[in-house]
């Protein structure tokens, strides 16, 4: 293998995995705008999303896409859930009581999953079927033929769906009733409040939202590494937290700059320098940025408020 | 200062008998017991310095008791039999230059541990609190990585190290430092430092506009917290006799902030209780029998708890714990198997649903930051008194 190939490799590698750390971030980005919290129960719905998608296909046989929308249907309704049980009894609270919340609600999730679903990781079955799954196989194929560039069908999927996503989310939040209200909220909830907007539908439909795009990262996830396991979403998840904060939280072009940047600098890490510290560089990237730019790749100065 | 060396000895005589006394008299699961809650307390206690008097988050408790546990650890498996000749043959007993040569790697651990946590706290802690979780958590991974992946302390597998040294950290080594940890920490806070630290928690801007100097501060608690956690890790891996890299996980750094919620932030004596109670309770819980009762204890109050939090109506309510109560049951009793294969899993599954519901109920924990006192139970004792005998 050339040492560009190999290059190649990486980046295609870290590209689809930076993809996957984007569509987590969004949802961390999102819900960190309207409520001020980081919801570590982000990365265990994407858990059970994969969860969802597995049972889907390895019990009732049913498509991958169609796995795909009840998974996203199942998380979306769970995120509600979280938000109403969880959090919402606490909007008057201290910020910090909710972010203990967060991390109980978080291992609840996690201990749930193993208690019924067992600690040992399931082989998730990762073929992409049909007409779609030839198609991904001649794209891939002719790829590696024209520009040697080593792609699987999955990673191919990964990113289309990935960017599909992306401009999906950018039109809902930028040119929906629903959007302009969400932003409204994350500039100032209490005025957003008094100006008519239902603060606490908008939070709810934001969790869906966030939780929907964590459970297609979860699939996809698991299409890329088929490995399913209560503690699949754990590291992900702060790690695309991590990422959300490089690119500057608040903010969803930095939610898939610094997701990409985080997917990019692991695989560069274990391809020339060594696998066994991958997991360390996303904790020196925060460490960096919030020494060098607290606010992020694309943030503005921020002030405190009390 | 007399009066303070007498009180000193008098503490140190009074564990000495209390060790003598115990080890006689306990079976050796309950020694155990009594240890881990010792421990317990001194994690306790320091993260309460960190967490409930600044105010600031940590998640990464267990990642300087990891720091402070296997830097003492490798001290003393790699240099103690040199230490102690070279002592020996200055003329000092055997016995003592153990002593010596122990108390001074349990310095250095601390020591290190500290310099972890200014390392760690200068660059997060002039930061909003969020950041510093995410940080703190980081932190904690990044020691177990390094830790897993060092073939000199044992790696993955464990480091099982202290054969050089006997087992000599027992019951009143334990308790001393947990006085030490509780005394340092109930000065501190009735100090000038211990006022800046809580006018930080209260109001980091207006702390700031009043010249306290809040960076200074946070990153000296969380120093502070972070070498009694190094203590705490050297006791550990010396009573044991042995780390591994999985005792120190974000799960190990969460029950401790459980701890600390479950007293209330900002309370010594509620994190000291705490402690005992979800030490005893962990221990309880190993067992099917007190699984079972735990998860119907549980489920139960759960729902009677937070059913106003959500607003559910009364009827509801009843039904809603009727039912899942009976469903629980007729589960448990049908799966007595599948529980006892599962038991670790259900019994962090208590404690984790055990940190939401003090977070919905009462976020203020137990004691919400006051304290239990002589002073204030006399005080509470004859102010009833004196109702009661007031005209009725």
């Amino acid at each position: 293998m050339s040492e560009l190939e190999r290059f190649g490799l990486y980046f295609v590698q870290g590209l689809a995995w930076g993809s996957l750390y984007a569509l987590i971030a969004l949802g961390y980005t999102m819900v960190y705008g309207v409520l001020r919290l980081i919801n570590f129960a982000h990365g265990d719905v994407l858990m059970v999303g994969a969860y969802i998608a597995l049972f889907c296909i390895t019990l009732w046989h049913l498509p991958l896409l169609v796995a795909i929308v009840l998974a996203v249907a199942g998380c979306a309704l769970l995120g509600v859930l979280i938000e109403r049980g969880a959090y919402r009894p606490l909007r008057r609270q201290p910020r910090l009581t909710m972010l203990i919340t967060a991390i109980g609600v978080s291992l609840v999730i996690e201990n749930l999953a193993q208690l019924f679903f067992g600690a040992a990781p399931r082989h998730f079955p990762a073929q992409i079927g049909g007409r779609l799954g030839e198609g991904l196989e001649a794209a891939s194929h002719s790829l590696q033929q024209s520009s040697h560039i080593l792609i699987s069908p999955q990673q191919i999927f990964i990113l289309i769906t990935a960017a599909l996503l992306f401009i999906l989310l950018q039109l809902i939040v930028g040119r929906t009733r629903f959007g302009r209200a969400m932003r409204a909220i994350s500039f100032d909830r209490e005025t957003a409040a008094l100006m008519g907007i239902n603060t606490d539908r908008v939070i709810s439909l934001t969790f869906a939202l966030g939780s929907a795009l964590a459970a297609v990262a979860g699939v996809l996830a698991v299409l890329g590494w088929p490995k399913v396991w209560p503690m699949l979403g754990f590291v992900p998840g702060i790690k695309a937290f991590i990422a959300a904060v490089v690119g500057g939280i608040g903010n969803l072009t930095g939610a898939v700059l610094g997701g990409m940047i985080m997917g990019m600098a692991e695989y560069m890490v274990a391809g020339y320098i060594s696998s066994e510290y991958k997991d360390a560089i996303a904790f020196a990237l925060l460490i960096i940025i919030l020494i060098l730019r607290p606010t992020g790749l694309t943030g503005r100065g921020m002030i405190e408020r009390a | 200062m007399l009066k303070r060396l007498s009180t000193a000895i008098i503490i140190c005589i009074g564990l000495w008998l209390a060790d003598r006394l115990l080890s006689a008299t306990l079976n050796p699961y309950h020694l155990q017991i009594t240890i881990e809650i010792g421990i317990a307390i001194i994690l306790a206690v320091s993260l309460n310095l960190i967490n409930g008097f600044t105010g600031q988050f940590s998640l990464g408790h267990a990642g300087f008791m990891a720091v402070g546990g296997y830097c003492s650890a490798a001290l003393t498996f790699y240099y103690a039999p040199q230490w102690i000749e070279a002592l020996s043959n200055t003329g000092m007993g055997p016995a003592a230059a153990k002593q010596l040569v122990f108390f001074g790697a349990l310095a250095i651990s601390a020591l290190t541990a500290a310099i972890a946590g200014f390392l760690v706290g200068l660059p997060t802690l002039r930061l909003r609190g969020d950041y510093l979780a995410i940080a703190t958590l980081g932190f904690g991974e990044i020691i177990r990585l390094i830790i897993n992946n060092r073939p000199e302390v044992g790696g993955a597998s464990g480091f099982t190290p202290m054969v050089q040294i006997p087992q000599f950290v027992n019951l009143f080594w334990i308790y001393l430092f947990v006085i030490i940890t509780i005394m340092v920490s109930a000065n501190l806070l009735r100090s000038a430092h211990g006022r800046a630290l809580l006018s930080i928690r209260e109001d980091e801007v207006a702390a700031q506009v009043m010249g306290v100097p809040i960076t200074y501060y946070k990153v000296m608690a969380f120093a502070l917290g972070a070498a009694f956690a190094g203590i705490a890790g050297c006791l550990s891996g010396h009573y044991r006799l042995g780390l591994h890299p999985n005792d120190f996980d974000v799960i190990a750094s969460v029950m401790i902030v459980i701890m600390v919620v479950l007293g209330g932030m900002g309370s010594i004596t509620g994190c000291t209780v705490a402690a005992i109670l979800l030490t005893l309770l962990s221990y309880a819980l190993r067992s099917t029998l007190g699984l079972m009762v735990g998860s119907l204890v549980c489920a139960a109050a759960i729902l009677l708890l937070l059913a106003p939090a959500w607003r559910l109506p009364k009827n509801a309510k009843l039904s809603m714990v009727l039912a899942i109560l009976a469903a629980l049951a007729l589960g448990l009793v049908r799966s007595q198997v599948f529980l006892a294969e599962r038991v670790a899993e259900l019994r962090m599954l208590l404690f984790s649903g055990l940190l939401v519901m003090i977070m919905l109920t009462r976020p203020q924990g137990l004691l919400g930051g006051r304290e239990i006192s002589w002073a204030g139970i006399v005080k509470r004792f004859t102010l009833r008194r004196r109702q009661t005998d007031g005209p009725a």
